[in-house]
């Protein structure tokens, strides 16, 4: 494998799409060109660092609240306490 | 109601699609830039898939079901209505434009740390929420939600060429903005050509 096929499987590499015997040729590729060695470890950091800074745990207690509540009116019955009958009545 | 839904659609329901609500508020919030929308969206897909819950075929991705009728309910109710031509250059963005800035750039002693541990978690989402809305939708799905090709390209109703030109060009255009962020924000210098 040479460079330019070596960077036109980049991303699919990157993005985990490429195939076993793909990745294995990538491999050996850049194990000797330092060039593509360093470009595929800068564009795998560059995903990861979108991933995980642009990944953000939104607050949903209330809006699950609202859509549970929605479903109740939909579907009287179906959810919350009723699924658990008191042994006692 | 004659149509009530039996106890256990709604415990599956609970088990399997109730439990997405995060991953589908985060790209609600990123899809419309609004709080409000995004609950309104959120709640939309899933009174929809509630409703639906029987087209879904167990044991497939329910994740991947879900973010299919919320892009659908986006893309007729909530995308920005006028769509006006995106007279973006982002083709002139070279490729490996961002490598080449931080490979070239000789007075940092290694400007790719700086650069991946300096950037804001707030540039990183501004810079998701001003791509174009063709790219943002599969930047979002690819990057952060980790969708395969084909699962975004059929969430999206797109074919695999275009999902992947779309990501490549979104990823191009995210190269380019966050590199221009960390460069205002001073931690990484512009290079001497």
């Amino acid at each position: 494998m040479n460079c330019r096929d070596a960077l036109r499987l980049l991303f699919d590499v990157v993005d985990n799409e490429a195939s076993e015997s793909e990745i294995k040729k990538v491999r050996e590729h850049i194990q000797s060109c330092e060039k593509c060695a360093a470009r595929y470890e800068m564009e795998q950091k560059f995903k990861k660092c979108i991933e995980k800074k642009g990944k953000f745990s939104p607050e949903c207690e209330k809006l699950r609240d609202k859509i549970t509540q929605q479903l109740d009116d939909i579907d009287p019955g179906s959810g919350g306490a009723d699924l658990f009958p008191s042994p006692l009545n | 109601m004659a149509d009530r839904k039996p106890i256990v659609y709604r415990q599956r329901f609970e088990k399997e699609a109730m439990v997405h609500i995060d991953a589908l508020m985060r790209t609600a919030r990123r899809m419309t830039k609004s709080d409000t929308d995004a609950e309104d969206l959120v709640q939309e897909t899933m009174l929809k898939a509630y409703r639906f819950f029987d087209k879904f075929e167990e044991g497939t991705n329910c994740k991947a079901w879900l973010f299919k009728i919320m892009t659908n309910i986006f893309i007729n109710n909530y995308r920005s209505k006028s769509k006006a031509p995106q007279s973006l250059t982002f083709d002139d963005i070279d490729d490996s434009f961002l490598f080449g800035q931080l490979a070239k750039n000789k007075e940092m002693s290694d400007p790719e740390k700086e650069f991946f541990s300096k950037i804001f978690d707030k540039d990183v989402r501004k810079a998701i929420d001003e791509l174009p809305e063709d790219f943002r939708m599969v930047v979002i799905l690819s990057f952060i939600e980790g969708f395969a090709y084909q699962e975004i390209a059929d969430i999206t109703d797109l074919q695999i060429g275009t999902v992947k030109s779309r990501l490549h060009r979104g990823r191009k255009l995210l190269q380019k903005a966050l590199f221009d962020y960390a460069r205002r924000s001073g931690f990484i210098k512009e290079p001497l050509n």
